[in-house]
């Protein structure tokens, strides 16, 4: 029964095990580029942090979806400036003036407009004065909205403001913007809309469009093109903006779209590799190596240790295998600071080991009766020596097996308790994903992306093992040799 | 060894199964501490009362009040042993667990507005074993039904194909299965609700209200068959797979026995035994997986109460919760000994 | 001349496996005249029990080459429909004791049943008429009637054995075919089960194929005798004059190889082992073993017919040698 050169091609020979095999390259490929590229708290620094995320769509769908609505989802889109372009005079005043462009090439609406504006230098108590101007490819230019912002207090020259918090101005969705784009639009096109009726469409609409009659209503229709948002700062010479961003937000991003906090889905389920083949590697090796141990003791020795571990496994085995596993993780992650996943971890192979020690003991029980173990004895080797050098040897293949067998059980177990709030919040496992998805309703608001790609590499991850143990029990199971 | 004695050994063991239970979560909530603030919050509870009571009553100062209140505490901590150390509570803490003595929920409350643990539980009952017991049952009609077939084709392209499907359905977790199908039936193609026992007016009438409920059903069960086929196919079919080599399966077709009686005679006969340990064991299971499935789907049996439970750390629900569930779980186990008995001669020769 | 109960003409089994076509029955002929029994034996793996479930037509799936002629009782039972040959050979005309007996009980259904049931099924008796049935069988086969109603793990090898020949004897067959009845009992059991066929042959007139590789035992039993080897029958004729005057050289060492009370021989041991029957040699199948082999051997040998009941498969004999 050991595992030899003809071991690994009866293996080799067999498709699922093939399969298995690549799949498992695919997994440790991924989560090498993880563990590489990612830094080691991810989850914390990155992933449950707001600001990493601040500048992205929400919920919505991976970019390739083009391929299949028919028509050019408009694609997010952040433009970034630092330097003036240079200064204008406006009734006698001198603006400095700072431009950011935009490119409309898709036939849809940017769902949204944002400008952000970072730490503004100014050396006068007087503060500055801003204008944000916005010019539209028809030539049209607006003025969405101005406002002043005086030095903080008790702050030396030169003040800065929005050093600690960026200014973030919602285009779309400011008040005064609606009323510039009101009379825009009831003077450009001789319609009456009200600012309720204006409210009603989105403002990103009148924005980025232009109205149509279409059976006496009116249809806004998208207008492609080269947009231009003109910041101008009314102050000192010397008063600088140090950076000024606009988001023009996308129907659509990345490789696998956005949750509700505008996380890149892609790259947390990415970082959802290690992890998985991490839990699945330790629980399985973990349990598999008290599981064995205590069924070759139990097997061996006999007596009161065999009669006692027998007992125990004989209960634990009976052990309604989800409530118990979840009474477990509950009750330890009540403990603060205690690490969620440890305690996953542990309940797992708490519950997990003694199948595997019920079944070793029988094996162990007909080894024990077979010639080599009466030699060894009889040449005085002991216990300890023949338990480790003689049973387990012969066991190991199996064991292996055994071991493969329940990583995918273990990869499994932790994404259910993970979707049942039981897992960290702060790694992003793909059970975690999901159970987020679940709890803002991504099923039901149709959010697929967020649905089904982490399901799909749970179950990548548990039929990679399958087919490996599939691969693996002809060479274990010497019966189904023959066939 | 006679039934008698058989059941005898099998029931006590059980009963050390539910005794692992019970120590197991009696040492982690005591060793945690959770114990004591369960009854902490107990004493808490009842001391509002008395003292509510009390201020009922008149010609009583504030003072004397609390005088009274304080002693009432201090006897009442005496009498449900805060006094002493946790372990040594443990006996009296197993004893509350049997009679599900838990006190009162923190935040849920039964249908009827009760918020004594037992009742929250007890009207959860029928729920849960309703649509788990209506899913196993196609589960296993299914099971049954092609693992039978494909017994008969052993090595064929569609038995080959089994493995496979077996396989995959092994690897999908129910849960999310669950939210594809939400995803499928409710949102896309919006023909069948996604969640909930009833309607949001739900018709009042018996018959109506009935059918109202098996709709809502659909979707959990559909889930439930989905996701639990794949591996009853392939379980069933190779426990008739091995006993169709059996030599008294060739025995009764050497004596010209039609193949459908030695398929029903010989080959499903004798495979009872492991058929209905399948059977019951994964009625068993699925109760307790009920906490997954309806989670999603928001049935309100003791899965998704044990959901709620988790979520508002609600510990003494949890705590009688996974007591209800193992105690169903072991009255399974035990039913099927019994059912052994029947279908097997053989089980009470040791 | 009494009539033939069985003949038997050029027949032959092949299986399909994944290594290639195994010829377990290739080419097979001979005749058990009624009342008589014909002992089949040879090494394990030669093909008997083949041969056997062939007559009684248990072909497994993977079956490749399923040819020739059984003739029962006159009747050419090979060309026989599937369903009709169920109904109206098998238990009716041809009852048979399986190789391995211990499991050919159902473990759920009570002996008596088993017992009885091809009564019910085949001649539609009721199920108490049918256990009436079964209990004068079992008093004849000495088991009491209070057996009936035990399930076979509650008895003991040589009970299940002899119930398991009640269940043969239940249809009144015209053929009983014993497969290894008694390989898997002890010696004093053995000779019980023996002694029962025996006087079972007697009082019935039964014809019966006893397969055996225990060729002392077979010469119990038997009037005739085929000596089977690697797919073939090597020898077959009247017991007497295969076991005194063996021809083939390879019936001669087995029947050397018997050990003898009186004699002070040594068994003759047979060195080697028998070719696959996966691919067997082209020639004489145990020309590699032979001690007489010689240029011929490369060819097939065909049937010699010593004399009128009795033919050896061997070219030391054929004309023009
Ligand atoms: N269904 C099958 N498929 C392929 N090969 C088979 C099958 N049944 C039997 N064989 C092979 O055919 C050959 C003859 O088998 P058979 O059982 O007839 O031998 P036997 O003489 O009865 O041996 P034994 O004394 O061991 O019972 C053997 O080599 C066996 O391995
Ligand atoms: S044919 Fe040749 S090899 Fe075969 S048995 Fe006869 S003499 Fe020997
Ligand atoms: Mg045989």
């Amino acid at each position: 029964m050991s595992v030899t050169r003809s071991g690994w091609q009866i293996y080799i020979s067999s498709l699922v095990g093939k399969a298995g095999l690549i799949l498992l390259i695919f997994m440790v490929v991924a989560s090498i580029y993880v563990l590489a590229t990612y830094p080691l708290d991810y989850g914390i620094r990155v992933w449950s942090n707001p600001k990493s995320w601040a500048d992205n769509p929400i919920t919505v769908p991976p970019t390739w979806v083009d391929f299949f609505t028919g028509r050019d989802l408009v694609t997010h889109h952040i433009t970034i400036t630092t330097t003036s372009k240079g200064t204008e005079t406006i009734a006698g005043l001198k603006f400095k003036v700072y431009e950011l462009d935009y490119d409309l090439e898709e036939d849809g609406f940017p769902t949204y407009l944002m400008i952000k504006i970072y730490n503004v230098s100014m050396y006068s108590e007087r503060g500055v004065y801003f204008v944000i101007n916005f010019t539209r490819p028809d030539g049209d230019e607006i003025r969405l909205i101005t406002f002043a912002e005086v030095p903080p207090p008790n702050s030396d020259l030169p003040y800065i403001a929005f050093s600690k918090n960026e200014k973030i101005i919602f285009l779309s969705k400011e008040r005064s913007v609606g009323f510039s784009l009101l009379t825009y639009i009831n003077t450009k096109y001789n319609l009456n809309y009200t600012i309720d009726k204006l409210n009603e469409i989105n403002y990103n609409k009148v924005l980025f469009g232009v109205p149509t009659e279409e059976g006496g209503d009116v249809i806004w229709k998208p207008l492609k093109g080269v947009y231009k948002i003109n910041v101008y700062m009314l102050g000192e010479d010397k008063d600088k903006i140090a950076m000024l961003k606009a988001v023009f937000g996308g129907e659509s991003y990345g490789f696998l779209g956005t949750d509700d906090n505008g996380r890149d889905l892609a790259q947390g389920l990415l970082f959802g590799f290690p992890v998985a083949l991490a839990i699945g590697f330790f629980t399985s090796i973990v349990t598999t190596a008290i599981g064995a141990s205590l069924g070759i003791i139990s097997g061996y020795k006999g007596g009161r240790v065999d009669e006692i571990i027998q007992r125990i496994s004989d209960v634990v085995y009976n052990f309604p295998f989800l409530p118990i596993i979840i009474l477990i993780v509950f009750i330890i992650s009540r403990m603060p600071g205690f690490p969620r996943l440890l305690a996953i971890f542990g309940a797992i192979v708490a519950l997990g080991w003694p199948g595997l020690t019920i079944l070793i003991r029988s094996m162990v029980l007909s080894l024990k009766q077979s010639q080599f173990i009466e030699a060894a004895k009889a040449i005085g080797a002991s216990d300890r020596r023949i338990m480790f050098k003689h049973i387990f040897p012969n066991l190991a293949p199996f064991i292996f097996a055994q071991m493969i067998f329940f990583t995918p059980g273990a990869i499994l177990a932790e994404a259910a308790l993970s979707f049942l709030g039981l897992g960290d919040p702060n790694i992003p496992t793909w059970g975690q994903i999901i159970e987020e998805s679940f709890r803002a309703g991504a099923a039901l608001n149709g959010w697929w992306w967020w649905v089904l790609p982490p399901g799909l590499l749970i179950m990548l991850a548990a039929i990679t093992f399958v087919f490996i143990a599939l691969g693996l029990e002809p060479i274990v199971n010497p019966k189904l040799q023959e066939r | 060894m006679g039934v008698p004695r058989y059941l005898g050994v099998k029931a006590f063991n059980l009963m050390l199964v539910l005794l692992g239970v019970l120590l197991l979560t009696a040492i982690l909530f005591g060793a945690t501490g959770l114990s004591d603030k369960i009854l902490r919050a107990i004493i808490s509870e009842e001391v509002r009362g008395y003292r509510a009571q009390l201020s009922q009553q008149k010609g009583l100062t504030p003072e004397e009040i609390n005088h009274l209140v304080e002693e009432y505490k201090k006897n009442l901590e005496i009498e449900y042993g805060l006094d002493k150390p946790w372990y040594v509570r443990l006996p009296d803490m197993i004893r509350r667990i049997v009679i599900l003595d838990l006190g009162t929920s923190k935040h849920m409350t039964s249908f009827t507005g009760s918020n004594q643990i037992r009742d929250i539980i007890v009207e959860r009952v029928p729920y849960t074993v309703m649509l788990m017991t209506t899913a196993v049952l196609i589960v296993f009609a299914i099971g049954l039904g092609f693992g039978t077939w494909l017994s008969t084709k052993v090595g064929s392209l569609w038995d080959r194909g089994l493995s496979f499907f077996a396989s995959i359905s092994y690897a999908t977790p129910t849960w999310w299965l669950a939210l594809l199908l939400i995803l499928i039936f409710s949102y896309y193609l919006d023909i069948l609700p996604y969640g909930g026992l009833l309607s949001p007016n739900p018709p009042k009438e018996f018959l109506p209200r009935l059918l109202d409920m098996m709709y809502h059903a659909i979707l959990p069960i559909m889930t439930l068959v989905l996701a639990l086929s794949g591996s009853a196919i392939y379980i069933y079919r190779s426990i008739l797979v091995s006993t169709a080599t059996e030599d008294f399966v060739t025995v009764a077709r050497a004596k010209g026995l039609p193949e459908n009686l030695v398929l029903r005679r010989y080959i499903i006969r004798p495979s009872l035994h492991p058929i209905l340990t399948n059977l019951v064991l994964g009625l068993a299971g699925s109760l307790t997986g009920a906490i997954l499935t309806e989670t999603v789907f928001n049935w309100p049996g003791m899965g998704r109460l044990y959901y709620e439970a988790i979520l508002n750390i609600d510990e003494p629900l949890i705590l009688a919760l996974t007591y209800v569930f193992t105690l169903i779980y072991v009255a399974a186990r035990f039913i099927l000994e019994i059912l052994y008995i029947v279908v097997d001669p053989r089980v009470t020769v040791e | 001349m009494v009539k033939n109960i069985l003949e038997v003409k050029d027949l032959y089994l092949y299986y399909k496996t994944y290594k290639g076509i195994v010829q377990a029955v290739d080419g097979i002929s001979f005749n058990i005249p009624e009342g008589q029994t014909l002992g089949i034996v040879g090494e394990s793996g030669c093909g008997k029990s083949s041969t056997a479930n062939t007559i009684i037509r248990l072909l497994p799936k993977n079956t490749y080459k399923y040819e020739g002629s059984i003739k029962l009782d006159g009747e050419e039972i090979t060309t026989i429909p599937m369903d009709e040959f169920r109904r109206t050979i098998r238990w009716r005309k041809v009852a048979m004791v399986f190789q391995g007996a211990m499991n050919s009980l159902n473990p759920v259904l009570k002996v008596g049943f088993q017992v009885a049931e091809p009564l019910i099924v085949h001649l539609g008796m009721d199920k108490n008429e049918a256990l009436d049935r079964a209990k004068q069988v079992f008093e004849k086969i000495g088991l009491t009637p209070a057996f009936l109603d035990r399930y076979p793990h509650e008895l003991s090898g040589g009970m299940r054995q002899r119930i398991v020949i009640a269940m043969a004897m239940i249809m009144n067959p015209q053929l009983l075919i014993l497969d290894e009845p008694t390989s898997a009992l002890d010696v004093s059991i053995q000779a019980q089960i023996m002694n029962l066929l025996k006087s079972l042959k007697k009082e019935y007139n039964l014809s019966m194929i006893f397969i055996t590789h225990d060729i002392a035992l077979a010469s119990d039993i038997s009037d005739l005798l085929a000596v089977m080897y690697a797919g073939e029958i090597v020898e077959y004729g009247p017991i007497e004059e295969v076991l005194l005057n063996p021809q083939h050289p390879y019936a001669q060492k087995l029947i050397a190889s018997i050990p003898r009370l009186r004699e002070d021989k040594e068994p003759e041991f047979l060195p080697g082992n028998p070719p696959g029957l996966i691919n067997p040699p082209k020639g004489c199948r145990f020309a590699s073993r032979c001690p007489y082999r010689f240029e011929k051997c490369s060819e097939a040998p065909g049937l010699v017919w010593i004399n009128g009941n009795h033919y050896v498969k061997c070219h030391l004999y054929s004309e023009g040698k």
